[in-house]
């Protein structure tokens, strides 16, 4: 990496930066250059120490020992405030723009200047927006943006503040393949114009699209850096774990009835696309795969699929333990309540349930033990409350059944507020996938999100075995390898509608990318297009 | 686990800033009055304690609170805030006398006092409910906000009191106030130590108390705490909104409601206007101050009782101070109170997004989370 005069007055430089927490090291001697006007992509399993090393720079977290520069002169921001005046900012994965709020209300609400008004405020990120080439409703409540837009919104609120150092924490995670594409020219014209990026993400192929300087971390450990170009996926994932795993082979399963069906659901949702007449079948022993660029309509279908929504009309059908049967019906709010008594309902019928957000399904004040035990509590749950008893003593029962989801630390007693991001992703697998009894159906949404491979590889398997015990599972996720690893087929929604249904052999990276942009299949247009999403 | 001792330590660091800031003030107070500090908390002190009848009155001025508090446990729980104690305990003492005096009617005058108990009792219940439920509707069916339902329907309740007092239950008598007849002597509740005005709802704080340290083991307990944090896990428990915000309220309405029969059948003989007093909004500030726990709730409806009847007393001593005083040191705690809680919810989780700050330390994430609170 060589640095042109001009540059280096800008370059933000950490040498053998450590942190501790209490006796456990997150990060071990670890340097990193980050140059104006380039994409430093930052890699690593989770627990490698990339959010650390992100916070450590944008001065929400200070170094145990180690020093930085900015421009070659020191640089230990006091905190997050600090980092900002001097220009390095953070865009956090949870996105911290107010809903109801426009972007330029938000930009005031942060904005450290104490006299700025709004006219002023509006001005100056419409110049921004012009610069970095964006385009974003800067008046509408930022809740109505797109999920890209308001990462780019939150981009162009820091690059206003003056931001010429913009770290990124896993920007792409809930973002589909098109709107990763979007976002990365973005970012582009930002390094054009000497924006210094660091991008944190999981997802190796990125790098090779956007990157320009590469650093590997892995147990708080740097394994690598330098230039990214002419790096293979293959050849970075080997430098971060070692070796990609393979997956395992797949066993031949045998296919039953449909145990979980919709049969023209249509519903409405404020805040995905709502869903017209759509069909979907899930049979025993097969794992289905749902794929769609964000806001296609696969929350609210996996919710009507849950029993959280009720259709407007259709029927949604579990063929569980026992039968249920959810019949569209039109009074709303009446209906409402009673689709929440569905979810039970479905529950009780053997269907489990890992949401898109961790954060709807694990109660973070209860211990380990509890969420893992928290089916016992339901209403009239009395007779499935206490699992078939083996043999097993109860004391070891919560610890064992953590310890096979690797959650960590695998103590009962612990309160999962106190576990990170990707062990309370494993806990939630466990209650869910990890019971005694095999689950008839599953619905996932991106089940593996936040887990480092070997993690993800595990939930994967997990879900696979389940289906060769006889369970329908339905997988969802932005992410199309995730869905691509275990599904035998690929459904791809868009609109709100069942666009494509493709067998796994035939579901090419290219055939999944027309379906999910909303084009035909092949070369031969369709004589009705859905229409466009609005932006 | 080391995670909680920390919390558990700064909680008492807290709680012990609390306690001194409450004495400076009081202190200060006192002083201001142009008295002796240490005469007053003597009369504080005398106020409580210097006889079998003052101790009575502790108690009997706990057993609403602390009713009014136990019953608002689930609601509190699940996140649904109903302010409407104090119109609840209006109503139920509307009906329970209304109730009492039909009973006594109908049998001439002569009816036992199990049965006229019973009425007032069942009738309470019923008002206290009814008045509850109402709100409750509203929340369900058109999602009005129940903290904002409830309090408007207290001024809806205190206005039918007193239209009630006029008309239709009002006393024949000539009185300075309004007021109705004074109930049967049979229907009375019978004190539970003599010479005190003590009455054996002094009985029904425990059993309520008891019922509620069960309660909290509970499936239903749990699904009610998962309602507040976690709606849609809390639909797969069977936990449904209209379910949750219904029998949470009822529970509520039917305490207040009996405590309104409470008050009139044990304190006063007679249905006042002043019949609630202010005892629904104490009982929301004690069940936050027992921190939802029937134990600490008890504690806390005898403190502040207490502290009503100390201060009577330190006026009484110092000639100076006003028992007004007692007000004052209520709301210092209930600040206090609210600071705690808050600190409990962990503020700086706020600023910072509480889930990046410990992913990327797999290993010891306790650790972590600990140091992090250190800093905080």
């Amino acid at each position: 990496m060589t640095i042109s005069p001009q540059e280096s007055g800008r370059a933000v430089e950490a040498r053998s930066v450590s942190k501790s927490y209490g006796p456990v090291r997150a990060l071990h001697d670890v340097s990193i250059i980050v140059r104006p006007g380039a994409v430093h992509a930052l890699v690593g399993e989770n627990g490698a120490g990339k959010s650390t090393l992100a916070k450590v720079l944008a001065g929400i977290e200070p170094p145990t020992s180690g020093m930085m520069t900015l421009g070659g002169a020191p640089y230990a921001p006091r905190d997050r405030a600090e980092a900002k005046r001097r220009g390095i900012n953070m865009v956090p994965q949870q996105l911290s723009l107010v809903g109801e709020l426009s972007l330029v209300e938000n930009y005031l609400v942060v904005g450290s200047r104490p006299f700025v008004n709004r006219r002023s405020a509006r001005s100056l990120l419409a110049a921004t927006l012009d610069r970095a080439r964006v385009e974003v409703d800067l008046d509408a409540p930022t809740s109505s943006l797109t999920h890209s837009h308001r990462q780019l919104g939150e981009i162009v609120v820091a690059l206003a503040e003056g931001a010429h150092t913009l770290i990124l924490d896993e920007p792409t995670a809930s973002l589909g393949p098109l709107e990763v594409g979007g976002l990365f020219e973005h970012l582009r014209s930002l390094c054009e114009l000497g924006t210094a990026i660091v991008l944190i993400t999981h997802r190796l192929d990125e790098v090779r699209q956007v990157a320009d300087d590469l650093t590997v971390l892995s147990h708080g450990l740097e394994v690598h850096h330098g230039s990214a170009t002419g790096l293979q996926p293959a050849e970075i994932a080997r430098l971060m774990v070692g070796e990609l795993p393979e997956l395992a082979p797949r066993a031949a399963r045998a296919r039953g009835g449909a145990t979980l069906r919709a049969e023209a659901v249509v519903a409405r949702s404020t805040r995905d696309a709502g869903l017209d007449r759509v069909d979907l079948a899930v049979h025993a022993g097969e794992v289905v795969g749902l794929a769609g660029v964000a806001g296609s309509g696969q929350n609210l279908l996996l919710d009507v699929l849950a029993g959280f929504v009720p259709p407007s009309s259709g029927t949604v059908t579990l063929d569980g333990s026992r039968t249920v049967t959810i019949t569209g019906s039109r009074a709303s709010t009446a209906a409402a309540e009673r689709g929440g008594a569905t979810a039970s309902t479905l529950r009780a019928a053997g269907l489990a349930w890992i949401p898109e957000d961790r954060r709807d399904a694990v109660v973070p004040t209860m211990s380990l033990r509890e969420n893992l035990a928290v089916y016992s509590s339901a209403r009239g749950g009395r007779a499935d409350a206490r699992p078939p008893v083996q043999g097993s003593d109860d004391a070891s029962a919560p610890a064992a059944r953590l310890a096979a989801f690797d959650v960590r630390p695998a103590r009962p007693e612990l309160l999962a507020a106190g576990l990170s991001g990707g062990n309370q992703q494993k806990l939630l697998a466990a209650r869910e996938l990890g019971g005694a009894q095999t689950p008839s159906a599953v619905l996932a949404y991106g089940p593996t999100q936040g887990l480092d491979l070997r993690a993800a590889q595990a939930i994967r398997e997990r879900l696979v075995d389940l289906a060769a015990d006889g369970a329908a599972v339905l997988v969802a996720s932005h992410d199309l390898e995730e869905v691509r690893a275990v599904a035998d087929r690929i459904v791809v929604m868009f609109g709100g509608r069942i666009v494509a249904d493709l067998p796994i052999a035939e579901a090419t990276t290219e055939r999944l990318g027309r379906a999910m942009a909303g084009l035909p299949a092949d070369d031969t247009p369709l004589p009705t297009l859905p229409e466009e999403p609005a932006p | 686990m080391r995670l909680v001792r920390a919390l558990d330590r700064q909680r008492w660091v807290l709680t012990a800033a609390v306690v001194v800031s409450i004495i400076l003030i009081a202190g200060a107070l006192i002083v201001f009055a142009g008295a002796d500090p240490l005469l007053g908390l003597q009369g504080l002190v005398e106020g409580v304690s210097s006889s079998p009848y003052r101790i009575g009155e502790v108690l009997v001025g706990a057993v609403p609170i602390g009713i009014v508090a136990l019953t608002l446990i689930p609601a509190l729980r699940a996140g649904v805030f109903s302010v409407g104690a104090e119109g609840q305990i209006v109503v139920g003492a509307i009906f329970a006398t209304a109730a009492v005096f039909a009973v006594n009617r109908m049998l001439d005058g002569a009816a036992p006092a199990p049965l006229l108990w019973v009425a007032g009792l069942v009738a309470g219940a019923v008002g206290g409910g009814l008045m509850a439920l109402l709100p409750a509707f509203l929340a369900v069916r058109w999602r009005v906000n129940e903290i904002l339902s409830t309090l408007l329907l207290n001024y809806l309740a205190a206005g039918f009191l007193g239209w009630t007092l006029r008309t239709w239950l009002a006393t024949d008598a000539e009185t300075a106030t309004p007021q109705s007849d004074e109930l049967p002597d049979a229907a009375s509740l019978p004190s539970l130590i003599p010479g005190t005005r003590a009455h054996w709802g002094i009985l029904l704080v425990v059993v309520l108390a008891v019922v509620f340290l069960i309660w909290q083991r509970s499936a239903a307990s749990t699904r009610l705490s998962v309602f507040a944090s976690r709606p849609k896990l809390a639909l797969r428990l069977g936990a449904t909104r209209s379910r949750t915000v219904y029998s949470t309220m009822l529970v509520s309405g039917l305490g207040a409601g009996v405590v309104g029969w409470i008050q009139v059948a044990g304190v006063n003989d007679r249905l006042l206007s002043s019949v609630s007093g202010s005892v629904g909004f104490s009982g929301i500030a004690v069940a936050l101050l027992g921190a939802l726990a029937p134990i600490g709730i008890v504690a806390a409806a005898l403190f502040f009782s207490a502290l009503t009847a100390g201060a009577v007393g330190m006026q009484s001593a110092t000639g100076t101070v006003p028992s007004s005083i007692a007000e004052v040191i209520k709301g210092v705690l209930l600040m206090g109170v609210a600071c705690i809680a808050a600190y409990q919810r962990r503020p700086a989780a706020v600023v910072a997004p509480a889930e990046p700050v410990v992913a990327d330390v797999a290993a010891e994430p306790v650790a972590a989370a600990e140091a992090e609170e250190a800093r905080a």
